[in-house]
């Protein structure tokens, strides 16, 4: 069975292959829906992706400025989880059709 | 509700129906087709495996080789600042290390069974 | 009474910050050097205590969880476990200090050397944390500590040099490193990471509810400055005894004196009553800290209102612990010179600690219309810097003073 520590941190391309980001996190409700995609090092911060934390101001600004220009959501594809154990990484991931 | 796996699911407490801790959320499983949560996985094998490399392989070796607990996620009642079971710790199995500790350590001190409030 | 009662977490907690052995040792030794030029460090501390565990407690209060539980949520696992083996060994080393400074507070009383006191010390404390109730421990160790009020009294006697605590600047003879080390070493000791861990977990063992966030913030406001007021009877007796001399304060039983200077037997009678009871209180709120945050990392079940039965593994941390610091002290090493290295895990720890606990008490997720307010979101940034400022200096400037020297 797969595991989310199978997809998150795990580096992911458009269709053209370009790089878009590693996953940081997935949303579901029924079913898995999209992926939270980040480029640049930073992760999850601190909750601020969610729209309930608010403030402090310095704090919230500061983590808000490095999500939004860092952040985009994808939406879920069941290739992105590579199968345990991890096969060696491919330089280029294309989601499957 | 929209959840997100990484924020509202991973690394926070399970506590069951009555607040008693559980465990971690240390990796959540996904079905075979990858479309659906099904399980929150918990100990420290699963930690581990999440740390990858020596440190993993360390935590994962304080379980004595056990593997993780699985919490089948239709036991998930409500999602929080903790993640609430529907049933009683005490229908789950223990975890290994806590058993052993139990028959071995604690429960061997006089007045291991009283709560002390 | 009950309500006089209800405050003893807070009081127990702030003792175990402000005068465990360690602080006893270092901030006579701030006054015999520095006279009561220190005095706006024990303000800036207890403001930022204050500030903190205020939230921290509400955290707890109303969403029924200990914050050491939310802060690998936050930070992740790996941080959050370089926070564990920072906070772990904070723990630790303050709980052999303590270990070793109620065998020196008997061998003040006995004549006996402290070290044959350490193994019985350490058994008495692991019997009372088994046994006895976490409401009664509280309320015996945090009234009994309140006997160095005496201190305070033979402060206004001694009439140390009162006109100092205004300045803020070394006296002469000192020079401003350290003048500046012992600055950065009393305020991470008076907002030292168990306080919170052991306020918060404290609550959920006396089952919090948002009923309780009154009486939560009654024992942030009333314990916590309490605790540094007797950290300044300390320095000031000190001041006004050793520092007239040009004398050093190092051991626990020139800390003491100036209270046996003012009032005889009696006064140090309660004075080493108040330091028993104090470093046995720290010891246990160490203890306990060592197994709260191992637990609440891992998310195992923990807390005396358990049957200890039922949080196997929280016990065996407790055991595990107490025994570490049994070791530790029967190597012969100086308990009082242990917790100056704690600073170095301080440095590491503050940041990670109080960010985390400052982010959550803004989650309307959580808290809902009980997020922090204006003020104390100002507070809590300007105290972030504070904390930041103090860590990053912390250890070069402890390398260039050669620990104070």
């Amino acid at each position: 069975m797969p595991r989310a520590s199978d997809f998150l941190g795990r580096r992911i391309h458009d269709e053209d292959g370009r790089y878009l980001g590693r996953i940081v996190d997935v949303a579901f409700e029924d079913e898995l829906t999209e992926a939270v995609v980040v480029r640049g090092p930073w992760g999850r911060l601190l909750g601020y992706e969610r729209e309930q934390v608010r403030g402090p101001w310095l704090v919230e600004t500061l983590a808000r400025w490095i999500l939004r220009r860092e952040m985009t959501t994808v939406p879920w594809d069941p290739s992105f989880v590579t199968p345990d154990p991890r096969p060696v990484p491919r330089d280029r991931v294309t989601p499957g059709p | 509700m929209r959840l997100l796996i990484g924020f509202d699911l991973l690394d926070r407490q399970i506590v069951d129906r009555d607040g008693v801790p559980v465990g971690k959320v240390d990796d959540v499983e996904l079905s075979d087709d990858a479309r659906h949560v099904t399980a929150l996985l918990t100990g420290q094998s699963a930690l581990g495996g999440r740390f990858g490399g020596v440190l993993g392989r360390w935590i994962t070796a304080t379980t004595g080789g056990a593997e993780p607990r699985r919490i089948p996620y239709g036991l998930v009642a409500l999602v929080d600042s903790a993640v609430h079971l529907s049933i009683k710790r005490a229908l789950l199995t223990p975890p290994a290390l806590e058993a052993w500790l139990d028959q071995h350590l604690i429960g061997r001190i006089p007045g291991a069974d009283r709560a002390e409030g | 009474m009950k309500r006089l009662l209800a405050v003893t977490l807070g009081i127990l907690t702030a003792i175990g910050g402000f005068v465990d052995i360690g602080d006893i040792v270092s901030t006579s030794e701030a006054g015999a050097r520095f006279g009561l030029s220190h005095t706006w460090v024990l303000l800036v501390g207890i403001v930022g205590i204050c500030v903190y565990a205020e939230m921290a407690g509400r955290v707890t209060a109303v969403s029924k969880r200990p914050v050491y539980d939310l802060i690998r949520e936050r930070l992740g696992p790996r941080i959050a476990l370089v926070n564990l083996l920072g906070a772990y060994a904070i723990t630790l080393l303050t709980l052999a200090a303590e270990i070793g400074g109620v065998a020196l507070a008997l061998q003040l009383l006995s004549g006996a050397p402290y070290l044959l006191w350490v193994p019985a010390v350490a058994l008495v404390l692991w019997l009372a944390l088994w046994r006895v109730k976490f409401s009664t421990l509280e309320r015996i160790f945090g009234l009994a500590g309140l006997s160095l009020v005496v201190l305070l009294i033979a402060a206004f006697k001694l009439q140390p040099d009162f006109s100092e605590m205004t300045k803020i600047v070394p006296p002469p003879g000192e020079n401003w490193p350290t003048y500046f080390f012992v600055a950065i070493a009393l305020f991470a000791s008076a907002m030292t990471p168990y306080e919170v861990f052991f306020f918060t977990s404290g609550g959920v063992e006396e089952r919090w509810t948002p009923r309780d966030l009154t009486l939560s913030r009654v024992n942030v406001f009333l314990g916590f400055p309490l605790g540094g007021l007797l950290a300044f009877g300390f320095l000031a007796t000190s001041a006004a005894v050793y520092e007239p001399l040009g004398m050093r304060v190092d051991t626990l039983g020139q800390a003491v004196l100036p209270a046996g200077l003012a009032f005889g037997q009696i006064g140090l009678g309660l004075v080493i009553l108040g330091v028993f009871a104090a470093t046995f209180g720290a010891a246990m709120e160490t203890s306990l800290s060592a197994g709260y945050t191992v637990a609440q990392y891992f998310g195992w079940s923990w807390g005396k209102y358990l049957r200890p039965k039922q949080a196997a593994r929280f016990h065996t941390v407790v055991l595990v612990s107490i025994l570490l610091a049994v070791a530790a002290l029967l190597t012969t090493i100086d308990p009082v010179q242990l917790t100056e290295y704690m600073l170095i895990f301080s440095a590491i720890v503050l940041p990670l600690t109080y960010l985390p606990i400052l982010v959550i008490a803004n989650d309307r997720g959580y808290l809902g219309d009980r997020v922090n307010g204006r003020l104390a979101n100002t507070l809590g940034v300007i105290y972030l810097f504070v904390i930041l400022a103090a860590a990053v200096a912390a250890v070069p400037i402890m390398i260039l003073t050669g620990m104070g020297g």
